[in-house]
């Protein structure tokens, strides 16, 4: 039943194409290449895109995706949300969030809030600044890449190493792009 | 002398008789019950609730908030009858960490209520139908089983600016919000803001800058008035903003206040263990209670009832 409905999410391949067109090399800074995608997940429909309240985008405001949480991220300079999910064959999921400020400060200052990337993260060893949750059952992790803060998110924690993988992936594309 | 003193006596003498007359009229306000039911083996540390022990957990709190013997009874203590049809505004929290009501419990109230109400006269809803799905509920608007929904295909009342679940449908409201800490200014997401949800989409951004307008849903007559049980879920709560425990315990009471400080408490309690400093009271709180009189805050109003199964 799973791989049903996974061949089904594959339909949606060009969805996954602007995906890859669009989010993540934009989360990256640069255009028209591949970015990376978790092992053998796929997205999941369109990726959403929220503004700020004053300013929203197709899918709305920051209010729209988080309710009353969003104040913080408007305090530090909040511009723009990119949400995107990806399933695996066996309908596990990964939150991917790209919360771009105004600047890099400002983006390192929101991870620095415990407002937003909560007390007790651990920093791991990657090439960019973090702050790593596990919070059984749900594991997240939380880094700065430019202007941009992302947020990665998997509610079953034996996904955990996946989900590193991914955040690997992500900076080294970042780094490839620049 | 003798005089002035037997007359002060006299003054004294009439005072007090007095004051025992008002004592006999005006008896002490009586407290607000809340009762705080824990029970460690409802869920474990991976957020898989058990539904027998989730169920009485449930049970055993509302007996305990209403003095009843059996379900039946309590729900009809608390206003419940056959031809109700009652609403149960949830709050599907899904960002970061789930802190979603467990669909366990969800089952436990509901099969209680059906006690008293047919299970097509119960309705589960919160704001986006979407939510439900991603906290794991079934949708359902059929005309059989308990029903669960968003707001949107039910369209709003013009004057109350509330979904018409709780303007037109519902006889009865139970507000059953989650345990959760915000810090910030909103210092906690409990029962005042759960009703954001009930709220035409439009107004909803108001509740995050405006601590009065905040307060003030709850006191809008289709809510204050129909509200019969008000209950917070923290099987799994947060005490700091997105840093979960498991309680494994309810909060329940008819006075909305009293519950909101009632889990405010139970947050303060493990911040204590954790030394981090206590959570105040939100502003909207105190405006709730002063302004709108919704309920109490007064910790010597709370009588509260601790249950530990």
């Amino acid at each position: 039943m799973a791989h049903v409905e996974y061949n089904e999410k594959m339909k949606f391949a060009p969805r996954w194409g602007i995906f890859l067109l669009c989010v993540l090399p934009a989360v990256l800074h640069g255009h028209g290449s591949q970015g990376p995608l978790p092992k053998d997940f796929a997205p999941v429909g369109v990726p959403q895109r929220y503004g700020p309240p004053e300013q929203k985008l197709a899918a709305g405001s920051i209010f729209d995706y988080m309710d009353g949480g969003g104040i913080v991220y408007l305090e530090h300079g909040f511009r723009e949300l990119v949400h995107g999910e990806f399933l695996d064959p066996r309908g596990r999921r990964i939150t991917f969030d790209r919360f771009t400020m105004a600047t890099p400060v400002q983006a390192r200052a929101a991870l620095a809030d415990e407002r937003i990337a909560p007390a007790g993260g651990k920093s791991m060893p990657l090439d960019a600044p973090n702050k790593g949750y596990m919070f059984p059952p749900d594991y997240f992790i939380y880094m700065v890449l430019g202007k941009s803060l992302i947020y990665l998110h998997v509610d079953d924690d034996a996904m955990a190493e996946t989900l590193d993988r991914f955040a690997v992936d992500i900076i080294a594309f970042a780094k490839e792009e620049k | 002398m003798i005089k002035k003193a037997k007359s002060m006596m006299g003054v004294l003498l009439i005072f007090s008789m007095l004051l025992a007359c008002l004592a006999v009229e005006l008896p002490a306000a009586a407290k607000s019950k809340v009762v705080l039911a824990r029970n460690p083996k409802a869920v474990n540390e991976r957020n898989q609730a058990d539904g027998k022990e989730t169920a009485r957990l449930f049970d055993r709190a509302l007996l305990a908030l209403t003095g009843q013997k059996t379900a039946a009874a309590a729900w009809k203590t608390l206003g419940l009858k056959p031809d109700d049809v009652v609403a149960v505004k949830v709050n599907c929290n899904t960002w970061t960490i789930g802190l979603s009501p467990h669909p366990e419990l969800m089952a436990a109230l509901c099969s209680s209520l059906q006690k008293v109400v047919p299970a097509n006269q119960i309705i589960v809803y919160d704001n986006e139908a979407a939510a439900l799905t991603a906290s794991g509920f079934i949708l359902n608007r059929s005309a059989s089983g308990v029903r669960y929904t968003g707001t949107e295909g039910d369209g709003f009342d013009d004057q109350q600016r509330l979904t018409k679940i709780v303007t037109q449908t519902a006889t009865k409201i139970i507000n059953l919000a989650s345990l959760k800490c915000a810090d910030g200014g909103l210092v906690a997401s409990l029962l005042l803001k759960n009703h954001i949800g009930s709220l035409v989409p439009e107004d909803m951004p108001k509740c995050h800058t405006d601590a009065d307008f905040l307060a003030g849903v709850c006191a809008r007559p289709s809510i204050k008035d129909k509200t019969i049980l008000n209950m917070v879920a923290g099987l799994r709560g947060t005490y700091r903003r997105s840093v979960p425990w498991y309680w494994a315990g309810i909060i329940l009471g008819t006075d909305p206040l009293a519950v909101e400080m009632s889990a405010i408490g139970v947050m303060n309690e493990k911040r204590a263990l954790e030394k981090v400093e206590p959570l105040p009271v939100p502003v909207h709180v105190t405006i709730a209670e002063k302004k709108y009189n919704l309920g109490t805050t007064d910790p010597a109003m709370i009588e509260q009832v601790k249950l530990d199964l």
